[in-house]
C-alpha cells in the first residue's frame, strides 16, 4: 500500500496547483478561441451530419444550435478565467470541466475525432479536487497535490503509449516500414516536407524512432533529473517538428507536460538569477579597468 | 521551509486510487477494443493505419456547379462552409452510400455564404497519387448529388 501510495500520491508542494491552473486555464482559453473553433460553426451544420459521441448521449447534451455553442463558449470563458487565477477553483474549475467536455465532444460530434486532447480533459477533471492555492503556497506539501500531479502525468504518457498500441492494432506490425508518414507529408506538405516524403527510408527511420519512443514513453514516470529532462525535450522536439512539416502541434498535450516540470520553483530560481545580476556590476567594478 | 506534509486519509486516498484505475482502465480497452465513438476514451488512432509503399494516397475534395454554372472548390473548413475537411473524409462512407446527405454542404453555403451564387450540384472526388517512382496523379469521381431547391436547399421533400 504505502509503494502504491508513493507512486500514485507522491507529496508535491501545493504551489505546484496554482501554476497548473494557470497554464492549463490559460490554456483552455486558446484552445477555445484559436485551436478547436469547429463547435460555433457547428451549430449551423444540419443535422444529418451530427453523429453524437456515447458520453455526449450519457449527459443528455443536445445538438448545438447557433445560440447554444455562443452561450456554451461564454461560459466557458468565463469559467476558466476566473479558474487561472486560482479563485471558486472547485466551482470555477468543475464548471469550466463540464463546459469543455460539452465543446469538444461537439467538435468531435461530426465524424472526426483527435486524441490530443485525452490528458487536457482528465486535467481539468481532477484539478478541482484541491483547494485553494497560491504560488506561495511552496512550503505547503501534499498528497492530494501529488496525485492531480500524477494523474495528468499518467494521462500524458498514456496518449504516447496507446498511440504506439494503435499502430500496432490498426496498422498492423508493418505500420514502421510503411509509408504513413509519407502520406502526411504529401497531403499537409510545408518546408522540408516534400524533400523528406521523397526519401522512404528517411521516413521508415523516422516511424521506427517516433514508435519506440512511444512505446518507451512510460519510463517518463520513473526518470528523474537529466533523463527526465532530456525524456521531455525529445517529445518537444517531436512536437515542434510535426508542427513545422504538417502543421500539427498536439499542443493540449504539450501544456499537460509542464505536470512533470516544478514550476514552483520558477520564483526562487528567478530571485536567485536577480540576485546574482545584481552583484555583477560590482564584480566589474572590482575588476581592474585593462581587463574591461 | 518545509511545513509538514498534508496526508490523505485512508477513504480519500481509496477514491482517487479507484478513480485513476477508473479512467486508466477505461483508456486502455478504448484502444485495445473501443471506437471514436467512445472518446475521451476512443483509440489513439491518429495515423495509426498503414498506408503501403507501392500503394496511393487518397486526397478527397469536393467541388460545386453554382446559379452562374461556375465550377468552385467547397471550402472544407471551420471558417469556410463550417466543416473541416478532415470532418467530411469521416462522413465519406455515408456521402457515398447516400448522396444526398450532400444537400447539407448546400445548405451550409447557403447559410454562411448567402450572398455568393447557390450550390446546384456538389461532386466528391478523389485525388490518387501512386506512390510508384513517377508519383502520378489522378482523380476519380466518388459521388454526385444535384441539389434540390437550389435558391432555399433547407427546403426540399427529401429533408426530414
Amino acid at each position: 500500500m504505502s509503494a502504491l501510495r508513493t507512486f500514485f500520491a507522491p507529496p508535491v508542494s501545493l504551489a505546484r496547483i496554482a501554476w497548473l491552473r494557470l497554464v492549463i486555464y490559460l490554456y483552455v482559453v486558446f484552445d477555445v478561441l484559436v485551436v478547436v473553433r469547429d463547435p460555433i460553426a457547428h451549430g449551423q451544420v444540419p443535422v444529418e451530419l451530427y453523429h453524437p459521441l456515447i458520453g455526449r448521449e450519457l449527459l443528455g447534451f443536445p445538438q448545438p444550435s447557433p445560440v447554444y455553442v455562443q452561450v456554451l463558449r461564454a461560459v466557458l470563458l468565463t469559467s476558466a478565467l476566473i479558474a487561472a487565477t486560482g479563485r471558486l477553483p472547485r466551482l470555477a474549475g468543475g464548471i469550466c470541466a463540464v463546459a469543455m467536455f460539452d465543446w469538444m465532444s461537439n467538435a468531435f460530434s461530426y465524424s472526426k475525432i483527435d486524441h490530443d486532447h485525452y490528458a487536457l480533459m482528465i486535467a481539468l477533471c481532477v484539478l478541482p479536487t484541491v483547494g485553494r492555492a497560491r504560488f506561495s503556497d511552496t512550503a505547503v506539501v501534499s498528497e492530494a497535490v501529488g496525485w492531480v500531479v500524477r494523474t495528468i502525468q499518467m494521462s500524458a504518457v498514456s496518449i504516447y503509449f496507446l498511440s504506439a498500441w494503435a499502430k500496432m492494432r490498426f496498422g498492423t506490425w508493418g505500420w514502421a516500414n510503411g509509408a504513413t508518414l509519407i502520406w502526411a507529408l504529401t497531403r499537409r506538405p510545408n518546408g522540408i516536407a516534400p524533400w523528406i516524403g521523397s526519401h522512404p527510408a528517411l521516413t521508415h527511420t523516422l516511424q521506427w524512432i517516433m514508435l519506440i519512443a512511444e512505446f518507451l514513453s512510460p519510463l517518463l514516470l520513473w526518470a528523474r533529473g537529466q533523463a527526465l529532462r532530456l525524456g521531455l525535450a525529445f517529445f518537444l522536439v517531436f512536437h515542434a517538428s510535426t508542427f513545422y512539416l504538417l502543421r500539427i502541434h498536439f499542443l493540449p498535450l504539450v501544456v499537460c507536460l509542464t505536470a512533470f516540470m516544478p514550476m514552483e520553483r520558477i520564483p526562487a530560481w528567478w530571485a536567485r538569477r536577480r540576485q546574482a545580476g545584481s552583484a555583477h556590476p560590482l564584480a566589474e567594478q572590482a575588476a581592474p579597468s585593462s581587463a574591461r | 521551509m518545509q511545513e509538514g506534509i498534508h496526508r490523505l486519509s485512508a477513504p480519500a486516498l481509496a477514491w482517487r486510487l479507484v478513480v485513476g484505475l477508473a479512467a486508466t482502465t477505461m483508456v486502455v480497452l478504448g484502444t485495445a477494443v473501443g471506437n471514436d465513438r467512445w472518446w475521451p476514451f476512443a483509440p489513439m488512432s491518429q495515423y495509426a493505419f498503414l498506408v503501403h509503399n507501392d500503394g496511393v494516397i487518397n486526397s478527397p475534395f469536393m467541388q460545386a456547379r453554382t446559379t452562374d454554372g461556375d465550377i468552385v472548390g467547397v471550402a472544407l473548413s471551420g471558417t469556410g462552409v463550417g466543416l473541416e475537411r478532415s470532418e467530411m473524409e469521416g462522413q465519406l462512407p455515408a456521402f457515398v452510400r447516400d448522396p444526398s446527405l450532400m444537400q447539407a454542404l448546400a445548405i451550409l453555403h447557403a447559410r454562411r455564404a448567402p450572398d455568393q451564387p447557390r450550390y446546384t450540384a456538389i461532386f466528391l472526388r478523389n485525388r490518387q497519387t501512386s506512390l510508384d517512382g513517377q508519383r502520378t496523379q489522378k482523380i476519380i469521381d466518388i459521388a454526385t448529388w444535384i441539389v434540390e431547391n437550389p435558391q432555399n436547399p433547407q427546403d426540399w421533400s427529401g429533408r426530414t
